[in-house]
């Protein structure tokens, strides 16, 4: 009986249980309210212009730059590499190489009334060792209604000047200045208009060799070779790459040990790689090997392929023969990109089996001579895109929605709102709410004359 | 007693003084007979001067290379230095192989004064160089010359070996000179057996390829740029002042670049008391050393 409260106890524990039960409704009931208030004005955000640009900024930085996955593809990209291009040699002393479409932004606001000529700047990143690069600065744009379907009504022109700039690293005027510049047409409706700047160049005859060694001797293989001939070569011996979009490698053998050994236990070949290093996708259009006279492609054990994609000899100088790629074999291939989502690969390989005869060597041990390639392809950067907002025009004092309405006659069934107009001080009566009235909707009327009547 | 007097000095003055017989020149001896040999490693040092390594010539102007060979052993060199590695579509007026032959004596002493070795230029005119891609080229000089490593030892003679009276046989101290050379003497161990008055002594020769080259094969041409699969590096072994009639044969180095000889003395005289004799080993063999230079066609 003694643990017992008793009546008095009891109802101080209630009385206290209920006061601290209320204190904490109160509390909830404050910070659903402002949570409700943050949502609110982040729907308000998120739907108005800049909101809605800014999450599709955004939206683009997560999914690419910023993504995790994206960048353990590229890395995994990166793997997939080593091993199966063949290394050059650089004299670059910057890591900034090519040339990159960093941005396509508005020139000035992003929102602006119907009419009006909207401008685009390509912004490019330009690394070491660039010149006269004629690239073709190209701006693709769609229209959209308030609703996201695509219109044609919005865009009247569009030019991008200049039409065909050189860009070199050490003239920045060549790459500072070149802007699409869209007219639009007049509209009473709102519409998005989003531009997307896009820039490519063909890179023609980019050429690459490689110094290659040939002896009959097969007791100094490999470094042994140079070393007993004290020849001072760096091993391996790469070609050398010269900041091009695409890194030209070449090899000898998958491994690259040079010298060449001609001896019938031994089977030369040739390799090629044409990895992608700046920030776009290429595709192949054109590649020519050339050989010493004394080497040819092994057509038994190479036919033409798209591992090996040269046909017969088309032009035999004096002293090199050169092989040209079969068009549809290189129609086969992918575009091999960088930093593209859709793009699987960064490179493209090929090889092919070699036969030399012995008399390159001209009875000497060993004679040097070279294995060259040229390489023509397309090249695109990666697009950038700009969202510019215009707003429907204004005609005779009356705003668009006030014109939207007259364009839909009122039915017997059409409710009616309540707007009140800032700028006039005066109320009117709509079909549906816009932005300057929002919440017209708290004053709903079954018909014009009924929300007429409480204006008066 | 006058009349001599009077004689000898009329002998000295008209210059008729008796004169001593000449001492045989014995390699590495100077004219008071004592051992001294500068010693080393080195023999011919043959080097591209022109185009230099890592240099830059011109297109289209008349191109040459040139080889300075210049003797830095102790011995006289008789030899051949063979160019290659120009390839004839960016060399046209090269013919592949091309050799020029030298003639150098090595460093010795004369009267108290040490000598350089002597050294030659050789020069090839290879014409002018047609550009093409292929900027960055090699050349190849390969230099064979007959060579000797001179060794002088001191060998002891006793009618016992064992006994512990007088010298001492000894091993490989008994090298008090040795010439410079690319093939050395290690090791000279020495046996001695009597028969009588006169005894058989056998040298163990230890030979070691110490120079920047590779043993050559005595028998071959040295005129060609290309070395021959088959090389037998053999060495002559000679004794030149041998206290007896001696025989050495040949020897021949293994992969690892050592050989050994065997040099047997007969009729060695011996007498109750031991003694020192100084022998000279004479090594005859041909070397060859590969020098390569790159540069670049501007």
């Amino acid at each position: 009986m003694a643990d017992q409260p008793t009546e008095q106890q009891q109802e101080r524990i209630v009385t206290k249980r209920r006061g601290w039960s209320i204190g904490k409704i109160i509390a909830a009931i404050i910070l659903i309210l402002a949570l409700g208030l943050l949502v609110s004005y982040g729907i308000s955000w998120a739907t108005s212009d800049i909101g809605r640009q800014k999450l599709a900024d955004f939206k683009y930085a997560i999914t690419t730059k910023y993504n995790p996955l994206y960048w353990y593809g590229e890395q995994l990209k990166r793997g997939q590499e080593i091993g199966r291009v063949w290394e050059t040699e650089t004299n670059r002393t910057t890591e900034k190489v090519g040339v990159k479409l960093q941005d396509f932004k508005a020139i000035g606001s992003r929102i602006l009334p119907s009419g009006a000529t909207l401008a685009f700047r390509y912004k490019f990143d330009v690394g070491e060792g660039v010149n006269e690069l004629k690239i073709r600065p190209k701006c693709k744009v769609t229209a959209k209604d308030k609703d996201g379907k695509e219109v044609d009504d919005t865009i009247k022109s569009k030019e991008v000047t200049p039409s065909a700039p050189e860009i070199s690293t050490d003239d920045p005027l060549s790459y500072s200045n070149i802007i699409c510049q869209i007219e639009t047409n007049e509209l009473k409706k709102e519409r998005t208009v989003v531009a997307e700047g896009t820039v490519s160049f063909t890179q023609q005859r980019q050429r690459n060799s490689l110094r290659v060694y040939f002896t009959k001797d097969t007791v100094n293989i490999g470094d042994k070779f140079f070393e007993t001939y004290g020849i001072k070569e760096k091993l391996p011996i790469k070609s050398t790459y010269s900041n091009e979009p695409v890194e030209l490698g070449l090899g000898v053998s998958d491994e690259n040990i040079q010298p060449v050994v001609i001896e019938k236990k031994y089977f030369p070949s040739v390799g090629i790689s044409l990895l992608n290093k700046w920030d776009g996708r290429a595709k192949i259009k054109e590649i020519n090997l050339y050989l010493p006279k004394e080497v040819r492609i092994d057509e038994s054990k190479s036919p033409t392929s798209t591992l090996c994609p040269f046909r017969k000899p088309v032009s035999s100088g004096a002293n090199y023969i050169k092989y040209e790629a079969e068009k549809s074999y290189l129609e086969k291939l992918e575009e091999f990109g960088k930093g593209a989502e859709e793009t699987l690969i960064t490179f493209q390989r090929f090889f092919c089996w070699l036969k030399i005869d012995e008399s390159i060597l001209g009875g000497a041990e060993y004679m040097q001579d070279q294995y060259s390639v040229d390489v023509s392809y397309d090249y695109e950067f990666q697009p950038e895109s700009e969202t510019v907002t215009l707003k429907g025009i204004k005609k005779g004092g009356e705003t668009e929605e006030q014109e939207e309405q007259e364009e839909e006659p009122a039915t017997s069934e059409t409710k009616h709102y309540l707007c009140y107009n800032p700028e006039t001080e005066g109320y009117s009566c709509i079909t549906k709410c816009t932005r300057t009235c929002p919440d017209c909707e708290l004053f709903e009327y079954a018909s014009k004359e009924a929300c007429e009547e409480d204006i008066e | 007693m006058k009349k001599i007097i009077i004689i000898l000095i009329a002998l000295l003055l008209t210059g008729c003084v008796p004169k001593l017989p000449e001492l045989p020149w014995l390699p590495g001896k100077t004219t008071t007979g004592k051992a001294d040999f500068i010693g080393g490693t080195k023999s011919i040092e043959a080097e591209i001067i022109k185009p230099a390594e890592g240099g830059k010539v011109y297109a289209n102007q008349p191109f040459n290379v040139i080889i300075r060979v210049s003797n830095e052993g102790e011995s006289e060199a008789e030899g051949t230095t063979c160019i290659s590695g120009l390839n004839k579509k960016y060399f046209p007026g090269f013919s592949g192989c091309e050799c020029q032959d030298f003639k150098l004596e090595g460093k010795r002493r004369t009267e108290g004064e040490r000598l350089e070795g002597e050294e030659e230029q050789l020069k090839f005119d290879i014409g002018t160089i047609k550009t093409e891609e292929l900027k960055e080229f090699t050349v190849t000089a390969k230099t064979r010359y007959d060579y000797k490593t001179y060794g002088i030892i001191k060998a002891c003679v006793k009618k016992d070996a064992y006994s512990k009276e007088g010298c001492k046989i000894l091993g490989k101290n008994m090298i008090t000179s040795a010439s410079s050379a690319p093939l050395g003497i290690v090791e000279v161990t020495e046996d001695i057996r009597t028969e009588g008055e006169t005894a058989e002594m056998t040298l163990n020769i230890k030979l070691k390829e110490v120079g920047k080259g590779n043993l050559y094969d005595l028998d071959k041409s040295m005129d060609q740029c290309g070395t021959p699969k088959d090389l037998k590096r053999k060495i002559n072994v000679r004794l030149i002042n041998a206290p007896g009639s001696s025989d050495c044969g040949h020897a021949e180095l293994d992969k690892e670049g050592e050989a050994t000889a065997q040099c047997i003395v007969e009729n060695v005289e011996v007498f109750d008391e031991s003694y020192e004799t100084e022998i000279t080993i004479e090594l005859k063999y041909a070397y060859e050393t590969i020098d390569s230079n790159k540069f670049e066609v501007v």
